[in-house]
């Protein structure tokens, strides 16, 4: 079967909040889902199997150093924004920055923080090596290693593999972020580019076409996996009551 | 960032005579605003009529009651459209204002590509179940209609014996059927908006939902002369076309509205403010004799309206009475002033003096006035209306604080100590996602509310940023706290929509939700609607507009406010 793009919006929504995250932190964790969907089909079938054990507690989260995060076992839906803002921040003062994460779930939600990098002018490069259950479901889905880089002109360079590139050494476990300021670091975009052999090279063009195409034409999902995602979200419905009843105005 | 258009950038002396968001930005003043040239039904028409849109009943196999299938193939200027109608015939008690209810007296989709018997077919099986139900990709969107208790049966019967139906009759009620709603956008997995190729014809904002009002209207009058044929045989005769002209689509709207509003800051930004800035520039703009001339018939046509047919009862809104009066003191002003009138001294005495009502008819009406204005002011209304989401989090505690202290001081300002000040929250109900809101503390589910509370929001927001080091950056502040994240790109973006923020605590006891329903229904379109509580209103949307052949030859009339009509 086929979702609309939009409608993942709400599916997805309600079942977060259901799921504990905090309402200010759902548009952000939609947006990462839908990029993976739109980019890798990685949105209903991921979500499903990881949605039983999404931690979600942003005060199991710590900053181990300036640049070094403590995910705490968190998803990557929480501490993936906080990845990229920090990386943000150092980029802009430092011209390149490096963040790692370890002990964080979900990891194939992360690919979005490049983009979103991207789009603020910067270049950004994700390693990730799953752990875990969620490696076992990358493996089976995608890939439980993965580097995925976006430059400033929206080409999006993509790996299978948690890869070295220059300027950025992934750790052997959990995520490491590499961001830069074009202003200050103005070859960092070409190094990677020339570094990138066996990469899978998107243009922008590529992934604007791609995008329309989601839009217009929705995602293929299983409808099994649907049915127990919208489970999901319902649960946030109220049931009907007269005293329910009376607040719709009736 | 947002980038400003010509219009935008118009002229100074406009730029600065364009009212301040404190003015315009508030449910009462919102409430008060009328449709105009540039209410999206509107633009739908003129464009409908401009390209000469053909309407044709392909199919229409429903029996003596009208139960049964109705195609309609609509060809708009690329490429066709059609219009599925499941029509039924419910008992009088079965029928309902509300979306909780599972079967209507009519079910429709309006779809893109080709029109197969199984396709049909499974879409009618696809509306039994209104939770998991599924359009295909191909689909804009599902809409339902319940026909009116007051003057359907009338209507038919009327027609049968050989006469017209009674006009006072048609015109308390407005209408032959009453939308109930429209799901598309994505709903249901129906195509998404944004998925559409910019130059379609029904890519422009609200075309498809609007569109499909005016399908049933359409429906309705070929519905009413196939019932009265049916039964009357070759006594029967069809609605008068003055009648059928006369009559528009019903619709019932309720608390659904408001979360809306809220979620689109940029959506009522661009409506707004393009509202605003034609206004401005129309008033700069020279009163001569045909103007004057036009306006006065505008005002006496309106004043007409507000006195004849559906009644607008006082209280939460001004009601018929109140503003028949204050139209005619307008006129009575037009036509004193003579050759001396100039627009904004006219504005200005209507500001001061007249209900806020009547001074919004005025504005509407001199947009009526100047439509070549209102062409860069669609341009804005298009921009993007995505939801902010990325945030800056190079920016300081202390810079966005400063920010929230000047955009956001209506909201801090809000005491919301009292229990009362904190009253109500909105969520989605079990039946059939209705939008209902409940009073905190008594009604369960609270902790899934549904966003409204923008100052709240910006409280905590504002809260959290006082507690922080003023220098610190807001990475350190979302990662500790990122519940913040939406506050934060929120307050960041707000500098792109200044009128987009309602001004109001909208969880407050007091609040009236009849405010922001009747605003947005008047941005589609909508003339005249009577609230049926605080929390829900009907009203009419079409009335006077130009039929499907009138629509097929170019003409799109002059039809707001229409008047009785005169049978020949």
């Amino acid at each position: 079967m086929r979702l609309s793009h939009e409608e993942t919006t709400f599916w997805y929504g309600c079942a977060l909040r259901a799921a504990g995250l905090p309402a200010g932190a759902v548009n952000a964790a939609i947006a990462m889902i839908q990029w993976a969907e739109i980019r890798h089909g990685l949105g209903v079938a991921y979500f499903d199997r990881r949605a039983a054990t999404l931690a979600l507690d942003a005060g199991a989260m710590r900053l181990a150093a300036d640049n070094a995060i403590d995910g705490g076992g968190q998803s990557s839906l929480l501490v993936g924004p906080a990845l990229l803002d920090i990386a943000i921040v150092a980029a802009k003062t430092q011209g390149r920055a490096t963040v790692s994460a370890v002990k964080i779930g979900d990891a194939g939600w992360l690919g979005q923080v490049c983009d979103v990098a991207a789009a603020r002018g910067l270049a950004a490069v994700l390693s990730f090596t799953a752990q875990g259950t969620d490696a076992v479901d990358l493996a089976q889905l995608y890939s439980a290693r993965r580097t995925i880089a976006a430059l400033p002109d929206g080409t999006a360079v993509e790996l299978n593999t948690a890869v070295a590139l220059p300027g950025h050494a992934p750790a052997a476990q959990g995520v490491t972020l590499t961001v830069a300021d074009p202003a200050s670091d103005a070859g960092f975009a070409a190094q990677i580019l020339a570094a990138a052999e066996g990469a899978t090279i998107r243009s922008r063009g590529d992934i604007a076409a791609r995008t329309r195409d989601a839009m217009r034409h929705g995602v293929d999902v299983d409808a099994a996996a649907w049915r127990r995602l919208a489970h999901r979200a319902f649960a946030v419905l109220a049931q009907s009551t007269e005293q329910s009843l009376r607040g719709a105005g009736a | 960032m947002k980038k400003a258009t010509s219009f935008e950038a118009g002229s100074m002396a406009a730029a600065r005579a364009v009212r301040p968001p404190a003015d315009i930005a508030t449910p009462e003043a919102l409430s008060a605003l009328k449709a105009s040239r540039l209410s999206f039904l509107r633009i739908l028409i003129a464009r409908m009529a401009k390209e000469r849109w053909r309407i044709a009943k392909q199919r229409f196999d429903l029996d003596d009651c009208g139960r049964g299938v109705a195609v309609y193939r609509i060809d708009a200027a690329d490429q066709p459209l059609h219009f599925v109608v499941f029509s039924d015939q419910l008992e009088e008690a079965a029928r309902t204002d509300r979306i909780i209810a599972n079967h209507y007296d009519g079910e429709a989709f309006l779809c893109f590509g080709d029109l197969t018997p199984e396709r049909i077919a499974a879409q009618r099986g696809e509306f039994a179940d209104f939770l998991y139900g599924r359009a295909d990709i191909e689909t804009l969107g599902w809409t339902r209609v319940n026909r009116s208790g007051r003057i359907f049966d009338h209507v038919v019967d009327a027609l049968a014996g050989g006469r017209q139906p009674d006009i006072d009759r048609l015109m308390e009620a407005g209408y032959l059927l009453r939308n109930n709603g429209y799901w598309g956008n994505g709903r249901h997995g129906s195509a998404s908006f944004a998925g559409l190729p910019a130059d379609t014809a029904i890519a422009e904002p609200y075309h498809a939902d609007l569109l499909t009002l005016y399908l049933w209207r359409q429906f309705s009058h070929d519905l009413v002369d196939h019932m009265a044929a049916r039964r009357g045989g070759a006594d029967a005769v069809p609605l008068h076309r003055a009648l059928k002209r006369y009559l528009g689509v019903g619709n019932a709207s309720g608390l659904g509205l408001i979360p809306f509003v809220i979620r689109h800051p940029q959506r009522i930004h661009n409506w707004c403010a393009a509202r605003e800035s034609v206004i401005a520039r129309a008033k700069s703009m020279p009163a001569d004799a045909a103007t004057i001339a036009r306006l006065a018939q505008i005002i006496a046509r309106a004043v007409a309206y507000y006195a004849e047919g559906i009644q607008v009862r006082a209280g939460i809104f001004a009601g018929s009475a109140r503003l028949t009066t204050d139209l005619e003191r307008l006129a009575a002003r037009i036509a004193a002033q003579g050759d001396a009138l100039s627009w904004s001294r006219l504005c200005q005495w209507a500001t001061d003096a007249l209900h806020p009502e009547a001074l919004e008819t005025l504005h509407s009406a001199l947009i009526e006035l100047y439509p070549d204005l209102c062409g860069d002011a669609l341009a804005a209304m298009r921009q993007s209306a995505s939801p902010p989401e990325a945030v800056d989090p190079e920016q300081s505690t202390a810079e966005l604080l400063a920010i929230l202290e000047v955009r956001y001081d209506w909201a801090l300002a809000i005491d919301r100590a009292a229990l009362q000040a904190r009253r109500h929250f909105w969520y989605l109900s079990a039946d059939n996602l209705e939008p209902r809101h409940g009073v905190r503390g008594a009604d369960p589910m609270e902790e899934y509310e549904t966003f409204v509370d923008v100052a709240g929001m910006m409280q905590s927001l504002r809260d959290a940023l006082r507690a922080a080091p003023p220098g610190q950056t807001l990475d350190r502040l979302l990662f500790a706290r990122p519940d913040l994240r939406q506050a934060v790109a929120r307050a960041q973006a707000s500098h792109g929509y200044p009128y987009g923020e309602v001004r109001a605590n909208i969880i407050d006891a007091d609040f009236e939700p009849c405010h922001l329903i009747r605003f947005l229904l008047t941005a589609y379109g909508m003339e005249k609607l009577d609230p049926q509580s605080r929390l829900w209103v009907r009203g009419t949307f079409l009335q006077g507009a130009p039929l499907a052949e009138d629509i097929a030859a170019g003409d799109e009339g002059d039809w707001i406010y229409p008047q009785r009509p005169e049978l020949d």
